[in-house]
């Protein structure tokens, strides 16, 4: 039978692995900023419509990033919210 | 150096730095919390944040897949500049890099962290996706997600399938949704002869319906077609627009996290045997795996 101890420190590893998943995000969208910055420097000017779907699709990948951190903090929330009540 | 080199070597350079083994990485660190925490609310009425986290996860793979549109759309742009030799490189080699074991990070069961005892959550999604029950006997189970689909890409029978999933835990199973997107999109080239664009989503969805449901009768088909277009590199709306909601996305709760792992995986049995091939296909160091389809 599992104990109130073995149930936080589940939610306490899982919470570890949020915030590491939480830091490999916020990299992922600095990194993806550099990257549209340099790629509009570079592409300014380009009618070309590869160049409309690649800038389409790294906005489309920072906006699915800002959501994923968005829902994670709700799940941190709950998580830590079911842990005081333990 | 020219002018138009000095462009094409930027866009390449930009191309490969945009950030999908960090977006990866944290796909992967949530689907660890959500096995961690399905463990935990086995008996309780709370969700503990579970339906969250599948969002954002299910967000982490559509970002990963929007930035595997973005390069393979600038190297169709560098090859209309003239440049192709400039964008061909980027564009296939994702399948073997995922594939092998020391380039990716280590199955769960490998790493150092503390794994908690998972309930049976795993299995009994197999189960319900196949369509199928009995035993669960983990002796002789794949140690990582690689050899787990390698072993799945050799049996194309429901049975078997079910039989290779049920033994192994959850983060071997759910590693599986990491690996087979290149392996697929390589697969969809490989049936099409040529690579994969939006306009073939509807018949590759129509090719692949039935003989995917011969292995998981219950598999969701917006589940399929999400899958499909993500192999495909198609943009979100596109997908949509070409596959209607019938066929694509959710039905407004996310997909259960196993089920993008699972029905990847059986795509990948699938497209092996429409395309011909055996389980040499997807081993990265096998001479004749997935022989470019237009060379």
């Amino acid at each position: 039978m599992a104990s109130v101890a073995e149930v936080k420190a589940a939610i306490d590893a899982a919470l570890q692995q949020v915030s590491d998943g939480q830091v490999a995000v916020r990299v992922a969208s600095e990194k993806l900023v550099e990257a549209q910055q340099s790629l509009a420097a570079a592409l300014d000017g380009s009618g070309h419509e590869s160049v409309s779907a690649a800038q389409a699709a790294l906005a489309q990948a920072t906006l699915e990033l800002e959501e994923c951190l968005t829902a994670t903090l709700g799940a941190v929330e709950q998580a830590q919210t079911y842990v005081t009540t333990l | 150096m020219s002018l138009v080199e000095e462009l094409a070597a930027h866009i390449r350079g930009a191309s490969e730095e945009l950030p999908l083994p960090a977006v990866v990485a944290a796909a992967g660190r949530l689907r660890i919390a959500s096995d961690l925490l399905m463990w935990v609310r086995q008996a309780s009425a709370r969700t503990l944040g579970v339906p969250e986290l599948s969002a954002a996860t299910e967000r982490l793979e559509g970002a990963a897949a929007a930035l595997l549109v973005a390069q393979d759309e600038l190297a169709a742009y560098l090859t209309a500049i003239g440049m192709a030799h400039q964008g061909a490189p980027f564009a296939d080699d994702g399948w073997r890099a995922a594939m092998r074991p020391s380039l990716v990070r280590p199955a769960v069961a490998e790493q150092d962290e503390p794994v908690a005892p998972l309930a049976r959550w795993w299995q009994e999604r197999v189960d319900a996706l196949t369509g199928t029950g009995g035993g669960y006997d983990a002796k002789g189970a794949a140690r990582t997600s690689q050899e787990l689909l390698k072993r799945l890409a050799e049996r194309g029978d429901r049975a078997a399938l079910r039989r290779e999933l049920v033994r192994v835990d959850a983060p071997v199973g759910l590693g599986l949704a990491a690996l087979t997107p290149p392996v697929l999109h390589r697969l969809t080239g490989r049936l099409l002869g040529h690579q994969p664009r939006g306009e073939d989503l509807p018949r590759l969805f129509g090719t692949v319906r039935s003989r995917l449901r011969e292995l998981l009768p219950t598999v969701d088909d917006r589940l399929t077609g999400t899958l499909l277009a993500r192999a495909c590199r198609v943009p979100a709306k596109e997908a949509e627009e070409r596959l209607g909601p019938d066929r694509y996305g959710h039905s407004g709760q996310p997909h259960h996290p196993a089920d993008s792992a699972i029905a990847g995986a059986a795509l990948v049995a699938v497209l092996l045997k429409a395309t011909g091939q055996d389980a040499r296909a997807v081993d990265p160091e096998h001479p004749e795996a997935l022989v470019p389809a237009h060379a």
